[in-house]
């Protein structure tokens, strides 16, 4: 399911930004698979902290450039 | 496909092909202690191709996070076998019913069978479906 996290994430855009980066070269300098660089792009996966600053730390850029919080779309806010 | 999703596929095979030469050889001989022989020989037959053939494979977080995700659920499912399986018995049996030894050993090797193929099938799911938490 891709509808529903509340992490979205502009890696897509950003990797083109940069050169029309690779999916394969984000991953080199991310320490991962390219398998986890298509689901995050997909929004199949929510990476952990420490994936998350190497992305963004890979694209010369804040966090929150990166990554975005939807808080309509979380399921944790409960009063 | 990532490595680990493979490997699921693999092991989904491996079970079904277990399972249906189980049953297949069952029908045959009827449930018997011969029966077993379809799980000793379906491992002895299994071991080559559990080699990796020198490939090293990477396990990234998400490989890991999807791993421990469907070790889980898989021990889980167990844990209700476990659980259900001796009160059916008991119940149909009666309280005080033996069981041969080699249909233990047979629940033993289903057990396993029942972890792996569990596993494989969550792990599947879980890179087609994606991880949300």
């Amino acid at each position: 399911m891709t509808e529903g996290l509340a992490i979205k994430n502009h890696i897509r855009r950003l990797r083109f930004e940069h050169g029309e980066m690779t999916q394969d070269q984000l991953a080199k300098q991310a320490a991962v698979t390219r398998h986890t660089i298509m689901a995050l792009e997909a929004n199949k996966y929510v990476p952990s902290l420490l994936l998350a600053f190497r992305i963004a730390r890979a694209f010369g850029v804040p966090l929150e450039d990166v990554f975005e919080f939807d808080g309509a779309t979380d399921v944790g806010q409960r009063p | 496909m990532p490595q680990q999703e493979k490997q699921a596929w693999f092991v989904l095979s491996v079970v079904a092909i277990t399972l249906g030469a189980y049953l297949a050889f069952t029908l045959a001989v009827r449930f018997d202690p011969s029966s077993a022989r379809v799980f000793a020989l379906s491992a002895l037959l299994g071991l080559p191709f559990f080699k990796h053939r020198g490939q090293e494979i990477t396990y990234d977080e998400r490989d890991r996070r999807i791993a421990r995700q469907a070790l889980l659920l898989s021990l889980r499912v167990l844990l209700v076998l476990v659980v259900l399986l001796p009160l059916a018995t008991g119940y149909a049996r009666g309280w005080t019913t033996s069981i041969p030894l080699w249909v233990v050993i047979q629940a033993v090797w289903a057990s396993a069978l029942t972890i792996w193929g569990v596993k494989a099938l969550v792990m599947v799911a879980l890179y087609h479906r994606g991880t949300n938490d």
